[in-house]
C-alpha cells in the first residue's frame, strides 16, 4: 500500500516539475512582451542614454532573451534568483523575507477559515432547514460575495477609526510586544479568511448533506454508534474529499491572492512586492515571485493528492 | 432672574475670551521649539536607496535624500535660490565655469569634513552614474579647502541649478563601500538612516554632527510608503502618521473638508508638474497640421474639467509655466475654450467632418481625460480612449510612439528652459520623438541654453511660450496645458515648521521641525 502511495507522490512531483518549468517559460516570455523597461522605470525618464546603457549592461538586460532565461534558470539551481533593479538587492533575500510575512497572514487565515468553515458547515448540515442553517447559509453567501477591498475598508473604519482598538495598517514589530505584532495581523487575516471561510462552510454543508443520506450512515445509526463518532468518523471523513479539494485550491489561491489584502493593509508581503515589481517592470522580481507562487500552488496540490490517497484507499489503488 | 444672570455671565465670559484670544495666538506664535519626539510621515513615494544619492533621479525620492543629505543651494518659498552647503557662487559665461565657496565647519555624519575635495569626489561619482545634471561639468578644480571651480564643457544656463540643487553630497569615506551606503546614509543632513526596508519604510535618527547649532529638534523621523490613498488617509485619521502627502484629490478633499488638519501646499511652483494633452505631430496624420493642434486646444474647456474633477485643488493653465513661477507670462494670449473656433480651424485644415483618433491615458487620470475626449468629440475629434498603466505610458512617451493624443506631464519649475528642452530636443527623453522640431523653436531653445543671465533667460522663455501657446500663431506642439496639481500635505497642528512641500514640492526643512504635543 505504501509503495503505491510513494509511486503516486513521485508521479505527482515529476508532473509538478514539468508544470513549474512551463510556468518559468511562460512568465519569462510574457514579461518580454510587456511594454516598459525596468531600467527606465528605475532611473526615471530623464535619464541619459549613457546612464540607461550603463545600468542595462550592469543588470544583463542587454543580452539576448534566451541567454537571460538560461542565466535565470541556471541561477535557480544554485539558489540565486538574481538582483532586483528597483530594490538594488538580492532577490532571494527579499522574496523569502516577504514570503515569511505573507505566510504569517495566510496560514492563520487558512486555519481560521478551515476550523470555522468546517464547524459551521457541519452545524448547518446537521440542522438543515432550521433557523441556524438559514443564518449560517446567509452569512456564507455574504462572505462569498463581499468584495475584499470594501470589507477591508469597513473593518478599518470600525475597528481602527471608530473603536480605535486595532491599527489600520502596517506590520507590527515583535520587539514592541506580542500584542503589537498580533494586532497588526488581525484585520488582514480576517479579510483574507472571509472568502475561503464562506466557501468551506458551503462545501462542508453540501458534502455532509450528501453523506447524511447514505445507507451506511443509517446502518451506523442502527448499530448504535454515538452521535460524535457518527459525525466525525462516518459522515465527515466520507465528506472530506471535495472539502479537501476546495481547501487545496483556496490555500494556493490565498498565497497568490494576498495582493489585494497586502495592498489595503500595507503589509510588506509577497503580494505587495509583486505589485510594486509589476508597476516598475522589475522583471526578475516578477518572474521569481510568480515561480514561488506556482511552487506554493504545486505543493498544495501535491498535499491534496496525498491526502486523497490517505483518506480514500480507492484513489491510491487507481 | 437666574436665567438673566446666567446669560450675563456667559456674555461676560465670551467678551473676556474674545479679548484674550489675540493674546493666545501671539503666545502660540512666539513659542520656542521643544526638543524630542519622532515625526511619522507617509506618502506613496518610494526610494530604491536612501543612501546612495546618484541613484535617486526622480523628484519623488528627493524627500528621502532631503532628510539625510544636503545640496549646495536650496530654494526659498518665493522660488529664489538660497545658499545651503555653498555660501556663495560665481558664474562665468565667457570662460564657462562656476566657482563655489563652500560653508566651513560642516561635517558628514561619520565625522569626515565637507570640503572642496568631497565635492569633487561626489561630482565624479554622479558622472560615473551618468547623471545628466553633471554631464556638462568637464572638470573640478580644487582652488582651496573651501573653494571649488567647476569648468564646464560649454556655457549652459541650467547647469548652476542642476549641479547646485540635484547633487546630494555623500561622505567620501562612505563612498568607498557603495553597497553598504545604499541601505544606510552618510550625509551632512539633520538625520541619518537607521533602518531601511525597501518599499516599506525608512527610519532616521538625529545626526549628532549636524552643522546648524541646536538643530535638529526631533529625535527621529519615520517615513512610510503607503500606496493606497484611502488606507493612508485612514491611518492618518487614526493618528498613526503625523504628516501625509495625498495624491488622490477625492481623498484629499474629504480630509480637508473635515477642517481638522493643517493643509500645506507649495507656494513657489518649484517642482510642480503640469498636466496637459499632447498630440503626436511626428506620425503621419491630422496632427501634423498646427491648425488641427490648435483646434484640439480650443475644444477643451479646462475650467469646466478642473471644476468637475479638481475639488478646488487644480489650477488651470494656458501655458507651460504655472502662476507664481518667474516664467509665467500673465499677458500671454493663450487659447481659451471656443468650440466654434475649433470647428472652423478643422474645416480650414481639411477636416470639416472631423476625424477618428486615439486618446491614451493611464487609469489614474481616466475620468478627467475621458471627459476631455468627450469635449473633443463635440467638435469632431472622435477619440477611442486607450487605458495603459504607468510603465506602458513611460514607454510610449519616451519612444514617441503613441497614436493620436496622450496625457502630457511636465515639470514647470525651477528651470522651464531645461524641462522644455527635454520635450523639444530631437533626442529629448520626454515625448520629443513624437513631436515636430521646427527650426525657429530649436534656435530659440539654444538661445535659452546659452543665456548669460537669469533675466535674459526668462525673457527668452517668455518668447518660447508665445511661439508655442499663442492662440493665433502658436505651434501648439505640446497641445493644451490643462492644470497644475499641487498635491496637498496634511498634518496635525502639533507638527511645526516642517515646511513640507512649501519651498519645493519634494523637500522639507526637517531640521527646523518640532512637535508641540
Amino acid at each position: 500500500m505504501n509503495k503505491k502511495l510513494f509511486k503516486m507522490i513521485g508521479k505527482r512531483i515529476v508532473q509538478s516539475v514539468i508544470v513549474l518549468f512551463i510556468v518559468t517559460l511562460l512568465v519569462f516570455l510574457l514579461m518580454q512582451l510587456v511594454p516598459g523597461d525596468p531600467i527606465v522605470n528605475f532611473l526615471g525618464a530623464n535619464a541619459t542614454e549613457e546612464q540607461i546603457a550603463h545600468y542595462t549592461e550592469m543588470f544583463g538586460y542587454d543580452q539576448p532573451a534566451l541567454v537571460q532565461y538560461g542565466k535565470w534558470i541556471a541561477g535557480l539551481f544554485h539558489g540565486e534568483m538574481g538582483r532586483s533593479v528597483a530594490l538594488q538587492k538580492d532577490i532571494t533575500e527579499v522574496i523569502f523575507q516577504r514570503l515569511g510575512v505573507t505566510l504569517s497572514i495566510v496560514l492563520p487565515a487558512f486555519v481560521l477559515a478551515v476550523v470555522f468553515g468546517v464547524v459551521l458547515g457541519i452545524l448547518a448540515a446537521k440542522n438543515r432547514g432550521s433557523r441556524l442553517d438559514t443564518v449560517i447559509s446567509f452569512f456564507a453567501n455574504i462572505g462569498m460575495s463581499m468584495p475584499m477591498f470594501w470589507f477591508g475598508m469597513l473593518l478599518i473604519m470600525l475597528f481602527a477609526l471608530k473603536l480605535g482598538i486595532l491599527p489600520t495598517s502596517g506590520l507590527g514589530n515583535k520587539a514592541d510586544g506580542m500584542w503589537q505584532y498580533i494586532s497588526h495581523l488581525i484585520l488582514p487575516m480576517t479579510v483574507l479568511a472571509m472568502g475561503p471561510l464562506a466557501q468551506f462552510t458551503r462545501q462542508t454543508r453540501s458534502s455532509m448533506l450528501e453523506v447524511i443520506r447514505q445507507d451506511y450512515v443509517t446502518t451506523a445509526k442502527a448499530k448504535g454508534v454515538t452521535k460524535k463518532a457518527l459525525t466525525f468518523r462516518h459522515q465527515l471523513r466520507n465528506a472530506l474529499i471535495p472539502i479537501i479539494t476546495v481547501m487545496g485550491v483556496q490555500l494556493g489561491g490565498m498565497i497568490g491572492g494576498t495582493v489585494l489584502v497586502e495592498s489595503i493593509f500595507v503589509v510588506p508581503g509577497l503580494g505587495n512586492l509583486m505589485i510594486t515589481a509589476i508597476k516598475g517592470r522589475d522583471f526578475m522580481v516578477v518572474e521569481n515571485g510568480v515561480l514561488i507562487i506556482a511552487i506554493a500552488v504545486a505543493v498544495c496540490n501535491l498535499v491534496v493528492d496525498i491526502l486523497y490517497g490517505i483518506i480514500d484507499p480507492r484513489i491510491r489503488n487507481d | 432672574m437666574k436665567k438673566k444672570l446666567l446669560g450675563l455671565a456667559l456674555s461676560l465670559t465670551l467678551v473676556v475670551a474674545s479679548a484674550l484670544a489675540p493674546a493666545t495666538v501671539s503666545a502660540e506664535e512666539t513659542k520656542e521649539p521643544v526638543y524630542g519626539g519622532t515625526v511619522r510621515y507617509a506618502s506613496h513615494n518610494v526610494t530604491s536607496t536612501p543612501g546612495y544619492t546618484p541613484e535617486n533621479s526622480n523628484n519623488a525620492s528627493l524627500i528621502y535624500l532631503n532628510t539625510a543629505y544636503e545640496s549646495l543651494i536650496y530654494y526659498n518659498s518665493s522660488g529664489e535660490i538660497i545658499p545651503r552647503l555653498a555660501t556663495e557662487w560665481e558664474t562665468d559665461a565667457e570662460e564657462p565655469s562656476i566657482t563655489w565657496t563652500l560653508r566651513e565647519g560642516v561635517k558628514f555624519a561619520d565625522g569626515t569634513d565637507f570640503n572642496a575635495e568631497a565635492v569633487k569626489i561626489n561630482i565624479e561619482e554622479y558622472q560615473k552614474c551618468q547623471r545628466n545634471e553633471t554631464a556638462n561639468v568637464a572638470s573640478c578644480e580644487v582652488v582651496d579647502d573651501y573653494t571649488i571651480k567647476m569648468v564646464l564643457n560649454s556655457w549652459n544656463s541650467s547647469t548652476l541649478e542642476a549641479v547646485g540643487f540635484f547633487v546630494y553630497y555623500m561622505s567620501p569615506e562612505a563612498l568607498k563601500d557603495v553597497d553598504t551606503l545604499r541601505n544606510t546614509s552618510c550625509g551632512t543632513g539633520a538625520f541619518q538612516v537607521t533602518e531601511f526596508e525597501p518599499g516599506v519604510s525608512v527610519k532616521y535618527a538625529k545626526n549628532e554632527n549636524y552643522w546648524q547649532e541646536g538643530k535638529p529638534y526631533l529625535d527621529g523621523v519615520e517615513m512610510y510608503v503607503v500606496d493606497e490613498p484611502t488606507t493612508r488617509a485612514s491611518a492618518f485619521e487614526a493618528g498613526e502618521y503625523d504628516i501625509i502627502l495625498m495624491n488622490n484629490l477625492a481623498v484629499a478633499n474629504d480630509l480637508i473638508s473635515k477642517d481638522k488638519y493643517v493643509v500645506e501646499s507649495n507656494t513657489s511652483g518649484q517642482g510642480l508638474v503640469m498636466t496637459g494633452i499632447i498630440p503626436n505631430s511626428a506620425l503621419e496624420g491630422p496632427f501634423q497640421d498646427a491648425r488641427v493642434r490648435r483646434a484640439m486646444c480650443y475644444a477643451i474647456d479646462t475650467q469646466a474639467l478642473s471644476d468637475a474633477f479638481g475639488y478646488g485643488l487644480l489650477k488651470t493653465l494656458n501655458q507651460w509655466a504655472a502662476p507664481g513661477t518667474p516664467t509665467f507670462d500673465e499677458n500671454l494670449n493663450g487659447i481659451t475654450y471656443n468650440p466654434d473656433k475649433a470647428r472652423e480651424l478643422l474645416a480650414e485644415a481639411g477636416y470639416p467632418d472631423g476625424f477618428d483618433t486615439t486618446f491614451t491615458t493611464d487609469a489614474g487620470s481616466k475620468d478627467y481625460f475621458t471627459a476631455a475626449a468627450n469635449m473633443l468629440a463635440e467638435v469632431g475629434i472622435r477619440c477611442e480612449v486607450n487605458l495603459v498603466d504607468e510603465s506602458a505610458q513611460v514607454n510610449l512617451y519616451s519612444t514617441g510612439t503613441w497614436e493620436g493624443i496622450m496625457g502630457h506631464f511636465a515639470s514647470v519649475a525651477p528651470d522651464l528652459g531645461l524641462y522644455m528642452g527635454r520635450h523639444l530636443d530631437v533626442d529629448g527623453a520626454f515625448y520629443a520623438k513624437g513631436i515636430q522640431h521646427p527650426e525657429d523653436h530649436m534656435e530659440l531653445l539654444e538661445k535659452i541654453r546659452v543665456a548669460p543671465t537669469e533675466e535674459e533667460k526668462i525673457k527668452l522663455e517668455y518668447e518660447m511660450q508665445k511661439l508655442i501657446y499663442d492662440a493665433d500663431t502658436g505651434s501648439a506642439l505640446f497641445g493644451q496645458p490643462l492644470y497644475v496639481q499641487n498635491e496637498p500635505v496634511l498634518k496635525y497642528d502639533y507638527v511645526k515648521d516642517d515646511n513640507r512641500s512649501v519651498d519645493h514640492v519634494a523637500t522639507w526643512s526637517i531640521e527646523n521641525c518640532w512637535l508641540d504635543k
